[in-house]
């Protein structure tokens, strides 16, 4: 079975407070093929995909890419600008 | 209400009727109607046929949250086209309180003293302002406050203004009294400079709130939107992080403008970006705050007070769109730096995000490096200090590029672009190039959108659709963040109106109310002699390819030409 590794860069609220610290970013071996709903659900995160921007080499993607290998998958929650 | 005059001349004012056409039309969308009717698009701006108009949103009046802001306008002495910039702050809410619907400065004084307008139930009050010039807009504050009392609004400008400096603004108290919340955009602190009137204090203590025709009515559709408002998640986002929740999603998409608009990715996001910032201010307590409303009633809370290491405020609040220019875009990763510029700015009487932009061009030239603070500060202090280069850059990016010959200049119709790369996030390049009002993300920000940001055939649509919104929300005087509320239950606006003012307005009032803005605007600009080839980004950002993405505004011109066709 073919294996990757991935990253999750969390921003603003879906950062994780831990006693030690905060937890910014999340390094993930999934299956290949897998969807990105299936890692998220394999790590326990819960994203709205109507309010989180999922971003992959800096484009919008859904929760049904297939990551590949050493990708950096940003979970934005969504904000509407400065 | 009624349309209060005022000639600065003659130093009187006169109380008129609303003109019918203007009754069901509010903040930017009557200052574009009021300047149709009233101001040749073609006189001087800084000149006595031009006006400046403060213009309350529909909704101002009951502290509905995040719906009390205030417009001004007036022909921009920056693009030389309309103009409207709005602010939060206790101004628009006092305004509506007196019975104003639209507050006209009109003339030009034939001697140089300097006055003080104090409006109350009675009228307007001309008092001299010579021993406020050349303060600070917090110098200055402080001062009215002392002799007016507390609880007044005022609506003030900074030396830069009295200099008329192009990239000047009118600043507005919070509801702490801070003159924090500044019209920042097109320079209108320019125009109220040339009025020679340094602040307007408004004096509501006999006033009273506007009426209500069907006050159940009202407050069912006010429970509904206020609820929406709360649950929304981008609330929480916004009362935790702030606007500058945002350097990371910008930096996401490769579109957080750096070093003069030369990259789209900053290496030193992680010491600039938000929820840094509210680690480093929870842990300095003191004076600092994560959370801070600017206008009273407002459940967002999207401001803050920036602290110093001893827990001394430095500034407050510290916006994504300053952090943006100040920061990455100078090179900067030092957010007590950053904090510290904006104070000065600030009380200068200047939009951060011009100056911003006007110092990148700046270190382009070569009077800055990169990356240095202390140097910015010193240019910044050239500005205070009215020599020849503080001057050039106190009238913002574009004439700092004319003056300096740099040929990259991040500004649209003269105006300064804010901290949204147009070749990473291409829509909000369409709203930069088409928007009346010169670049600015506030008339139709798109990086929300889940679409592809690179790809050029579809931003037309995507800008056309949030600029029109946009101009519906300005003209109620709603932060463009209550649109998140409204989004949930929009059928509230027609709700409010219309319980409010007993009017019948249609389902898409907001996009009517939007429309009818662009269209005046986009017809004051055309008499003004604007033409297809103002709607157009600096031209660099077609052929000069951005990293990371390595793109190119990419936009089809005929797109940018047919945006509003039909509106």
């Amino acid at each position: 079975m073919n294996e990757l590794e991935v990253t999750f860069q969390l921003h603003t609220v879906l950062q994780i407070q831990t006693p030690s610290g905060t937890v910014t970013s999340l390094r993930h071996r999934m299956r290949a093929g897998e969807t990105l709903k299936e890692a998220l659900a394999a790590l326990g995160l819960s994203v709205d995909p109507d309010e989180t921007l999922i971003v992959v080499n800096r484009r919008n993607v859904d929760l049904d890419y297939r990551p590949k290998a050493g990708d950096i998958i940003h979970l934005i929650p969504a904000i509407a600008g400065g | 209400m009624d349309v209060w005059r005022i000639d600065v001349n003659s130093r009187r004012l006169s109380k008129e009727p609303i003109p019918s056409a203007w009754r069901q039309l509010g903040g930017r969308a009557l200052i574009a109607r009021i300047l149709l009717d009233e101001v040749n698009p073609l006189c001087d701006p800084l000149g006595p046929y031009n006006k400046l108009v403060l213009a309350p949103g529909l909704l101002v009046g009951h502290m509905l949250s995040s719906c009390d802001r205030i417009s001004y306008g007036g022909k921009s002495p920056l693009t030389r086209g309309v103009k409207e910039s709005n602010a939060g702050g206790t101004t628009g809410l006092k305004l509506v309180y007196l019975g104003i619907k639209a507050l006209i400065l009109e003339g030009a004084p034939q001697d140089d003293r300097w006055w003080v307008i104090y409006l109350d139930k009675d009228g307007a009050i001309f008092e001299p302002a010579q021993d406020l010039l050349g303060l600070g807009v917090y110098a200055t504050a402080e001062k009215l406050l002392g002799r007016y009392g507390k609880d007044v609004a005022i609506a003030l400008i900074g030396p830069a203004g009295e200099r008329c400096q192009l990239a000047a603004g009118i600043q507005n108290l919070d509801k702490d009294r801070v003159p924090s919340r500044i019209a920042a955009r097109g320079g209108l602190g320019a125009l109220m400079g040339s009025k020679q009137i340094k602040a307007i204090v408004i004096d509501a203590k006999d006033g009273s709130k506007p009426e209500i025709k069907d006050l159940e009515s009202y407050k069912a559709a006010q429970k509904r939107f206020t609820k929406s408002l709360m649950e929304h998640p981008q609330t929480k986002i916004y009362a935790d992080y702030g606007t500058n929740a945002m350097p990371g999603m910008s930096d996401g998409f490769g579109g957080l403008p750096t070093r003069n608009f030369s990259a789209g990715h900053f290496e030193g996001l992680d010491k600039i970006r938000g929820e840094y910032m509210r680690e480093l201010l929870l842990r300095r307590g003191g004076e600092a705050e994560t959370t801070h409303a600017c206008m009273p009633g407002c459940t967002i809370r999207c401001s803050n007070v920036y602290a110093d290491e001893q827990g001394k405020a430095i500034v407050s609040p510290l916006e994504y769109e300053t952090v943006g220019l100040l920061g990455p875009n100078l090179g900067i990763d030092n957010l007590d730096a950053i904090a510290r510029m904006n104070y000065e700015i600030n009380d200068l009487g200047l939009d951060t995000i011009d100056v911003g932009a006007a110092l990148g061009v700046a270190a382009e030239a070569g009077l800055m490096e990169f990356g240095d603070s202390k140097r910015a500060m010193e240019l910044i202090q050239e500005i205070r200090r009215g020599t020849v280069l503080g001057r050039v850059l106190g009238n913002g990016a574009a004439v700092t590029g004319r003056a300096l010959n740099v040929r990259r200049v991040p500004a649209v119709k003269g105006q300064a672009m804010s901290a949204y790369e147009p070749r990473a996030i291409k829509g909000t390049g369409v709203t930069y190039a088409t928007s009346p009002q010169g670049a600015d993300h506030t008339a139709g920000l798109t990086i929300r959108a889940k679409v592809d940001h690179l790809d050029p055939k579809i931003q037309a649509e995507v800008s056309r659709t949030v600029q029109i919104n946009m101009a519906g929300y300005d003209s109620l005087g709603a932060c463009v963040f209550a649109g998140n509320g409204f989004a949930g239950v929009p059928e509230t606006i027609k709700q409010l109106i219309e319980a409010r003012y007993g009017w019948e307005v249609a389902e898409n009032f907001l996009q009517e109310l939007g429309k009818t803005a662009i269209r005046l605007e986009r017809e004051f600009n055309r008499r003004a002699g604007f033409t297809a080839a103002d709607d157009r980004l600096p031209e660099f950002m077609k052929y000069e390819p951005l990293p990371p993405n390595n793109s190119v505004f990419d936009v089809a011109d005929e797109d940018l030409d047919h945006i509003f066709d039909g509106i």
